[in-house]
């Protein structure tokens, strides 16, 4: 259900930005702008579906914390 | 080219600076220094004016706005290479902002909710104001700083209540210089988070001006923090402020004005969310903005999407909970912004005035060669 509700505000989005991308043929803008939402789909997939995930900052902060 | 005025430009400084160590800045201080947490503020103001200088140095002798003035001064390679580690950097601002803003909620104001619903609610009007442009984002921040900012310092002097006990900030000897060292450190860290005047500085009407309204964000900044550190002490020791999550909030909590004034904690939560969506907006439009420098996109606007559900995701992902989220505040943010907020822009001040000084000699050599 939450996975549907993501992949239809990324359909969202996609169809209010590409289409303006497209039209005025910003190729490069287009491609930066696919990079940038295949980061944001893979992070929501780590969250959805608990894949493993490099986080240095919590490793970080678990070394850090006081016993 | 958006337009900010320079009345625009101190608000969006003052929220930027201000918001998160109003929040956090009493408990960490009094977890290192306990009652002589102040004194670290007081202890700043060197490193802050500093700081100050070198923005106002790179914004003047510059002429393309952050990270552009990287590839301007360090070269276009260099300069995209250590730019793209700032989008990050910037990202990792309105990452930080957004939990702070949710645990702040969860642990006070509404536990129990769902965090995802919370990162919505506030995710949603700065995805907005930054689809519209600088100009709707400046206009709402100087509204939000000029209603907010004074409500939050009287809601801060009504934690003067009969429980007050001044002596709680003595003895004012026996402290560790070591400890004072580090609070210096953690609040100068917190003042670097003023290196987006270097992003949006070139934006203002007179940007020669600006060093004036640097300097008044400057001071009060120290104003606010040092009355958020002293009060949550002063009114209820030390110990007691190092282990509260948010002692302000508690200050609020406890506010009784002669039974007449109190229960005005709601008043504080409707403080501190437009304050949590002003450093979320802005910080987030210079992530976008640093972007498109980067990658040399035609418009920042783009990237808006996408970041608004990376940002969500990960302030979910990075942070599992308070108790790490303050060990990065205090340890690990600290270092990220001393050095790239702090220490590449104080390197990037020889660099330049190296070039400036090498471009008057060969001027000065080709007036002094005689004319053939």
């Amino acid at each position: 259900m939450f996975t549907a509700l993501f992949f239809l505000l990324v359909a969202l989005l996609v169809a209010i930005d590409v289409p303006d991308l497209r039209r005025q043929k910003l190729n490069k803008d287009l491609a930066v702008y696919t990079i940038f939402m295949l980061a944001a789909i893979y992070l929501a997939m780590v969250q959805f579906y608990h894949w493993p995930f490099f986080n240095p900052l919590l490793m970080a902060a678990m070394r850090m914390q006081s016993p | 080219m958006a337009r900010l005025t320079n009345i625009q430009l101190f608000c969006i400084l003052l929220v930027t600076l201000a918001v998160t160590p109003y929040q956090v800045m009493a408990k960490m201080l009094a977890m290192i220094l306990a009652q002589h947490g102040w004194m670290a503020i007081l202890g700043s103001v060197l490193p802050g004016l500093l700081l100050v200088w070198i923005y106002y140095y790179l914004l003047t002798n510059s002429s393309r706005p952050f990270p552009g003035m990287l590839e301007e001064h360090l070269g276009p390679v260099l300069g995209k290479i250590i730019g793209f580690v700032y989008i990050w950097a910037f990202f990792l601002v309105v990452v930080m902002s957004l939990v702070l803003f949710a645990n702040f909620f969860l642990s006070n104001v509404l536990p129990g909710m769902p965090i995802s619903i919370l990162l919505i609610f506030i995710i949603l009007p700065a995805f907005y104001a930054l689809r519209t442009g600088l100009e709707a984002t400046a206009r709402v921040v100087e509204l939000i700083v000029l209603t907010a900012y004074p409500l939050a310092m009287l809601l801060l002097l009504f934690g003067l209540g009969p429980e007050t006990d001044w002596s709680r900030l003595l003895p004012l000897g026996h402290f560790d210089m070591a400890a004072l060292g580090n609070g210096v450190w953690l609040v100068s860290s917190y003042i670097s988070l003023m290196v987006v005047v270097l992003t949006l500085g070139p934006f203002c009407h007179q940007p020669r001006l600006l060093w004036r309204w640097m300097l008044a964000v400057f001071g009060m900044f120290l104003f606010s923090t040092l009355a958020a550190v002293i009060i949550p002490i002063v009114a209820y020791g030390p110990v007691l402020t190092s282990i509260q999550t948010f002692p302000i909030f508690n200050i609020a909590r406890a506010t009784d004005v002669a039974n007449f004034i109190h229960n005005i904690e709601i008043i504080m939560v409707s403080v501190v969310m437009p304050g949590v969506f002003s450093i979320l907006a802005i910080f987030w439009f210079v992530t976008c903005y640093s972007a498109q420098q980067v990658f040399g996109l035609q418009d920042y606007r783009i990237l808006v999407g996408p970041t608004a559900i990376m940002a969500g995701v990960s302030a979910v992902l990075l942070v599992p909970n308070i108790h790490f989220l303050y060990i990065m505040l205090q340890q690990i943010f600290p270092w990220i912004f001393i050095i790239l907020f702090a220490i590449l822009p104080a390197f990037m001040v020889p660099v330049i005035w190296l070039k400036l000084r090498r471009r008057q000699d060969s001027d000065s050599k080709k007036k002094a060669a005689p004319p053939k």
